[in-house]
């Protein structure tokens, strides 16, 4: 499968397994702890889905997800955020900013992959 | 996997390790909310990931002292001493679970319900716990049910990144779709509305519109295939010819109705078979007694029951809409007492020609 996944988790064993079973399925994965190292993957290149926590040390997933759509070629591109976050307003502060998908943790991780491949049906 | 997880727990630990020294911390400087940040982020970590490793009573433990955190930045609580020794108590249990492994052993399920209790408690005393999530329809995992979907495509919809054709696609490999684009009126977005009958869950359903929560409708209507009732049926096909939008209150009213018409109808549980014998038996008992009374009265106490069902019904919707678990027992009490009345009412109105006719010799 010719997609191309980045996903950002200040845990590390977090994007470790994400990585692990996405890459099983045949995406390319693109994994970062720290969202500003996340931002050097946005060069242009193609990616498919930005998959990002929420809460994380300097940056929000909702302020990655607002810089990274800034720039035109990943306007378009879906966001989708996990997390355990229970407030609202950060659920609004994601969508404001293009994240507009919201998977609360902790989360089965076949349903995951479930929710990832639907995306690219 | 277990690779993964080995490593997780090894993080793990040492971010427990962090959280402890956090909390000593805390203990002397309890105003420093830069220490309860760096608690709340720590418990914050743990919680998301320990469910995926299958640490679930790890990830309860932690979402209940993130909330005694939450109230704390949000100035509701004050650190004080409990607060500190319940963390450390969530800290102690999880370094433990975690060197074990797992956390299904009899001592750690005691201990799991000890610090449980404890911590609901204190979030209790401060009323902080969180409420039961509304939920009109309690789902049935086993059983075809019928869902509701209604949205409106906003002018950003392709910058959410999904396509309309792969949504319905996955719906399709659910169950059975109606879906009907309504008509467009003036510059009105594109609407659509979408019943599918399907035994998934509705955390299933609601994963196809993941991307679109915030604009999305998606309600449970009943833990059936609707489409078997004709009235229900026959107003959803003539709004879909018609594009014309389905008043869900509308179809709330149908699924009530045969709802009701099959409370009064339906046969006697195995409870009222009981009680009917033990009825039958202290009759037999004592002497029996005749009033003549009017059909026209007994037709007036036929419609007062029917009302009184109604009423009944759109209670019982109130209480589970609202989750009123104090009105549960009260409300099961009143089913009770409208059985036993529905069926006394029925046995005085199906009284035998037979037994009149003696009456009336009489």
């Amino acid at each position: 499968m010719d997609k191309t996944i980045v996903i950002v988790d200040d845990f590390q064993t977090n994007t470790v397994v994400m990585r692990h079973a996405l890459h099983q399925k045949g995406f390319e994965i693109l994994e970062a702890n720290d969202p500003s190292e996340a931002l050097n993957f946005f060069d242009g290149r193609k990616i498919d889905l930005m998959v990002t926590d929420f809460k994380m040390p300097g940056m929000t997933g909702a302020e990655l997800t607002k810089q990274v759509k800034s720039k035109p070629q990943y306007i378009n591109m879906p966001v989708l955020i996990l997390s355990s976050e229970k407030s609202e307003q950060c659920k609004v502060d994601a969508r404001n900013a293009g994240a507009y998908g919201w998977l609360n943790k902790p989360f089965d991780i076949n349903r995951f992959l479930k929710i990832i491949n639907s995306i690219f049906k | 996997m277990q690779e993964f997880k080995d490593r997780f727990i090894a993080d793990a630990l040492e971010l427990l390790a962090k959280i402890e020294k956090s909390l000593l911390m805390l203990e002397v400087r309890p105003d420093n909310i830069l220490i309860v940040e760096e608690i709340f982020r720590g418990l914050h970590s743990l919680k998301g990931a320990s469910g995926m490793y299958g640490f679930n009573k790890i990830g309860k433990l932690m979402h209940l002292i993130e909330n005694v955190y939450d109230d704390v930045r949000d100035g509701k609580l004050k650190v004080d001493t409990e607060i500190v020794n319940l963390s450390l108590d969530v800290v102690d249990f999880t370094n433990n679970v975690l060197r074990l492994g797992e956390d299904v052993s009899d001592s750690t399920i005691a201990e799991f319900d000890k610090i449980e209790g404890h911590i609901s408690n204190y979030l209790s005393q401060n009323e902080t716990l969180e409420g039961d999530d509304n939920q009109v329809i309690v789902e049935d995992q086993n059983s075809e049910k019928t869902y509701y979907v209604n949205f409106t495509l906003d002018e950003a919809f392709e910058t959410r990144g999904i396509q309309l054709d792969s949504i319905f696609k996955e719906l399709d490999e659910l169950g059975s779709v109606i879906s009907i684009p309504l008509k467009k009126e003036g510059g009105k977005h594109e609407e659509w509305e979408i019943f599918i009958v399907s035994k998934s869950s509705t955390e299933e359903i609601e994963d196809v519109f993941i991307f679109m929560m915030d604009i999305a409708n998606i309600e449970l209507l009943a833990n059936e295939n609707l489409f078997k009732n004709d009235q229900f049926n026959s107003v959803v096909q003539k709004n879909s010819a018609l594009k014309q939008k389905n008043i869900l209150e509308e179809l709330k009213n149908i699924i009530q109705k045969k709802k009701i018409v099959e409370e009064v109808t339906e046969t006697p549980s195995k409870v009222e078979k009981e009680e009917q014998q033990l009825e039958q038996e202290e009759g037999s008992k004592s002497s029996i007694n005749y009033l003549r009374v009017s059909a026209e009265k007994l037709d007036e106490q036929m419609d007062l029951l029917s009302e009184l069902v109604t009423a009944k019904a759109e209670l019982r919707l109130i209480v589970e809409k609202e989750g009123y678990k104090k009105l549960f027992k009260l409300l099961e009490s009143i089913d009770k007492t409208t059985n036993r009345f529905r069926k006394n009412i029925l046995n005085v109105r199906l009284v035998q020609i037979k037994t009149l006719y003696i009456v009336f010799l009489r």
